[in-house]
């Protein structure tokens, strides 16, 4: 394995762990969400619609970030920009409706600490957000990079790096909407 | 265009363009075809996440024009989730099934040992 290699392979051997931890999650999630303690269920507190946008948002910033890939092999300053940016607005209006989504069920007093059922879908759906967040500082960072140093193979090399991470949380979310929202909605 | 002592798969516009095109449909289908299919509802949910999951593995991430170890990777992680999954589901069913009728010690024991109708099968 030669040395620029090793970056790309730690960083998937990450993501893979993290596919883990989310399939921890899901697991909890199958074996808790019809503890709902004579509360709502899914079927009471999801909004097909509303997850819908979020999902097509959330794909489209994964379209954009590989976009932003192909405009920084080909050294297209302006263009890396745009698509960047597409992607940072993107995952900031997915993130913008998710902290809706929860924030109304908490005030309609449905949080975390009602059911096992809620318990285990603010954990599942709460830790991807928390990731989408993560993924948005790394973004911003990449683009104070871009900013100061300009559009370099190391650039390139970064953009990369971190489309891998923002492809792996769109995919998730396929699971997420899949079997949380629409399951949860039938 | 690929330079050979670049690491990484050839990338161009079509993949993403397709992939995110392929993407949309099996969202689409699964937000609204899949709900008409009755019994089959969750079943072709599952069906378009995976394939969804393929399609985005192979157009978003190169995977199978990929040179270096992801797909080793993929596979063992798919592995270990499989474990944990299913051991995860069989465990707690069973768990469900044991623990679904109240029995309290002096059902459990006759005679000073545990009666014959509640021997581990």
């Amino acid at each position: 394995m030669n040395e620029k290699n090793r970056i790309p392979f730690g960083l998937w051997v990450y993501i893979m762990s993290d596919c883990v931890l989310f399939a921890t999650l899901f697991a909890a999630y199958a074996v808790l969400h019809t503890e709902t303690a004579a509360g709502p269920s899914g079927l009471d507190l999801f909004s097909r619609s509303f997850v819908l946008a979020e999902t097509l948002i959330l794909l489209t910033s994964s379209f954009t970030c590989g976009l932003a890939i192909l405009f920084a092999r080909r050294r297209q300053l302006a263009a890396v920009w745009a698509a960047l940016i597409a992607t940072l607005l993107l995952g900031a209006s997915f993130l913008a409706m998710e902290l809706h989504e929860f924030g109304s069920l908490i005030a309609e007093g449905h949080s975390w600490r009602e059911s096992a059922f809620l318990s285990s879908f603010f954990t599942l759906v709460g830790t991807h957000g928390l990731h989408v967040f993560a993924g948005t500082l790394w973004l911003l960072s990449l683009l104070l990079y871009l900013g100061v140093r300009g559009m370099t193979e190391k650039v390139a090399d970064r953009i990369l790096y971190f489309s891998l991470f923002w492809h792996f949380l769109d995919i998730v979310w396929i699971f997420i909407f899949s079997f949380v929202y629409l399951f949860g909605t039938l | 265009m690929k330079d050979p002592m670049k690491p990484g798969p050839q990338i161009t516009f079509d993949a993403y363009a397709i992939g995110y095109g392929i993407s949309i449909l099996l969202t689409l289908s699964s937000f609204f075809l899949a709900p008409e299919f009755g019994a089959y509802a969750l079943p072709a949910i599952v069906l378009a996440a995976v394939v969804q999951l393929f399609v985005q593995l192979v157009f978003f991430l190169h995977l199978g024009r990929r040179r270096d170890a992801t797909l080793v990777l993929l596979v063992f992680t798919a592995v270990i989730i499989g474990i944990l999954v299913i051991g995860t589901l069989w465990i707690m069913s069973n768990l469900a099934r044991l623990h679904r009728h109240e029995i309290t010690p002096a059902d459990l024991y006759q005679g000073g040992v545990v009666a014959p109708q509640n021997e581990l099968r």
